[in-house]
């Protein structure tokens, strides 16, 4: 290990500062880096940047849905007491629970099938929990479905016509975040009394 | 009274509590200054109340002598239970009258955090200075809030908060159920479907508020640095600002009616598309107010 001294004579005396010396004062690439650096510059042009700017902002809120609910999903599997393992299925829900159906999108404001994927297992314990529910708290949830089902509808036809509205994309979002809001309400404080009792 | 009149006394007698039974409680615990106090009940009430002393105490009745009763208490954490005996649905939901839950009247060292978790039952809360996490189904939650954080959340029952002059971060849910807020000066964050949100907050650091049909209704003071953000798909929006008010405010609506009380009109947003805005600076601008919404009608004014 070479240690360098400060000072005009001791760098002149230092054999890795001597050895630096001779190096050439620039070096050229051995290819030309250019048409990369371009090809970046063009992928990342105003026009294109806002696409891709959105598309991750839509990624990153699907993250966080799918993070958010799975994070509901293993907390009530891992709380659930065993007795209780025996969650209503389908088949015994009260049929109105049973003919529920999540929340449908239209062509303009269809979610990815990551989000309808985890969406479909916290619906599934959202309806069993739900079947629990006395009749009229039943009732005000099913109705709160049907408003996000008609704000979904009204944000869908609305984006038929401003496709690109900042607005209509991030109402859209909000109403993506309640209806998995919704679920995890239900299926979190419902099962929560349940549990501890 | 002859012997048929004193049979019928005693079948009256024995058979009606039979039905009725219910167990009294009159218990305390000794505990700490600022244990975690865990609460569960399922129907009936819970009032819970801060005391200066390191006692928790329990009275009340249980309306079913078969429902189970947990009270165990240490320093730092103490558990309140109330075990309902297996039911069929249908008693569950209220139908059968004999059975209406436990009211619950509890006193808790005032500075101890709360977990309380109920189905049906409302829950009162008084001068309890700790944390509190309050969770219902269909019961109302109303509560008071200082210097530590609230966390209320309802499906369906009312939520009701007030301030004590501190300066709590408050989050506020509801599904259906109707929020209000007052004199509150923390972060506040209210969220619903179809319940209305009605807040009044003072110098508030942050407060959000989304509803996808509820209305939207706030009265704020801002402070210099203050965040409102307040959106709602069908629902109106409507917020007072008290005066001073120095804030930078952005509105936008898809075809609901923006109404300002300020001066500048909204305009069109785009010649293309339906859709129209308002931006506009009053004051130093310090504050940032943001609403939005997809058909509802915003109405913003100083008073």
């Amino acid at each position: 290990m070479s240690t360098i001294r400060f000072g005009r004579t001791e760098r002149e005396r230092d054999p890795v500062l001597a050895r630096v010396a001779v190096l050439p004062g620039d070096v050229m690439p051995g290819r030309d880096l250019w048409p990369q650096i371009r090809d970046r510059i063009v992928r990342e042009a105003p026009g294109t940047q806002s696409v891709s700017r959105s598309l991750s902002w839509h990624w990153a809120a699907a993250a966080g849905i799918a993070v958010a609910s799975v994070s509901v999903l293993f907390t009530w599997m891992a709380l659930r007491p065993a007795e209780q393992g025996t969650v209503q299925l389908a088949g015994t829900q009260p049929a109105a629970v049973a003919a529920l159906q999540p929340v449908s999108y239209g062509d303009n404001s269809r979610p990815g099938p990551e989000y309808v994927a985890t969406r479909g297992e916290m619906f599934e314990l959202f309806k069993a929990r739900l079947a629990e529910l006395p009749d009229d708290t039943r009732a005000r949830v099913e109705q709160d479905l049907g408003a996000i089902q008609r704000a979904a509808d009204d944000i869908d036809a609305a984006l038929a016509d401003d496709p690109a509205s900042r607005l209509l994309n991030q109402l859209l979002l909000s109403t993506y975040h309640e209806e998995i809001n919704l679920y995890s309400r239900v299926a979190a404080t419902a099962g929560a009394a349940g549990r501890r009792t | 009274m002859n012997a048929k009149h004193l049979t019928l006394v005693l079948i009256a007698a024995f058979a009606v509590p039979a039905a009725n039974a219910a167990q009294t409680i009159d218990r305390t615990l000794k505990t700490g200054a600022n244990p975690a106090v865990e609460i569960s009940n399922v129907a009936g009430a819970v009032t819970i109340t801060g005391w200066d002393r390191q006692e928790v105490k329990v009275t009340g009745v249980i309306d079913n002598d078969k429902d189970e009763f947990e009270f165990s208490a240490d320093d730092k954490r103490v558990v309140i239970k109330v075990r309902p005996e297996r039911r069929t649905r249908h008693e569950h939901d209220g139908g059968d009258s004999r059975h209406n839950g436990a009211r619950l009247d509890i006193k808790v060292p005032s500075a101890a955090s709360l977990d309380v978790e109920v189905v049906s039952a409302d829950t009162k809360v008084d001068g309890v200075r700790g944390s509190q996490r309050l969770e219902s189904v269909s019961g109302d939650i109303g509560t008071a809030a200082f210097d530590e954080e609230l966390e209320l959340t309802s499906i369906s029952g009312d939520v009701d908060v007030r301030g004590q002059n501190g300066r709590a971060d408050v989050r506020l849910a509801s599904v259906s159920g109707a929020v209000t807020a007052r004199g509150l000066k923390g972060e506040v964050e209210a969220k619903s479907v179809s319940g209305d949100l009605n807040l009044d907050v003072d110098g508030a650091a942050r407060l959000r508020l989304s509803a996808v049909s509820g209305d939207i209704t706030a009265a704020a003071r801002l402070a210099d640095a203050t965040r409102v953000e307040m959106e709602s798909v069908s629902g109106s929006v409507k917020l007072g600002l008290k005066q001073p008010v120095n804030a930078e405010i952005e509105i936008e609506s898809f075809s609901g009616n923006i109404d300002n009380c300020f001066g500048p009109k909204s305009e069109r947003a785009s010649k293309y598309a339906p859709g129209r805005e308002l931006r506009f600076t009053q004051g130093s601008g310090s504050a940032r107010v943001n609403i939005s919404t997809l058909s509802g009608t915003i109405s913003l004014c100083d008073r």
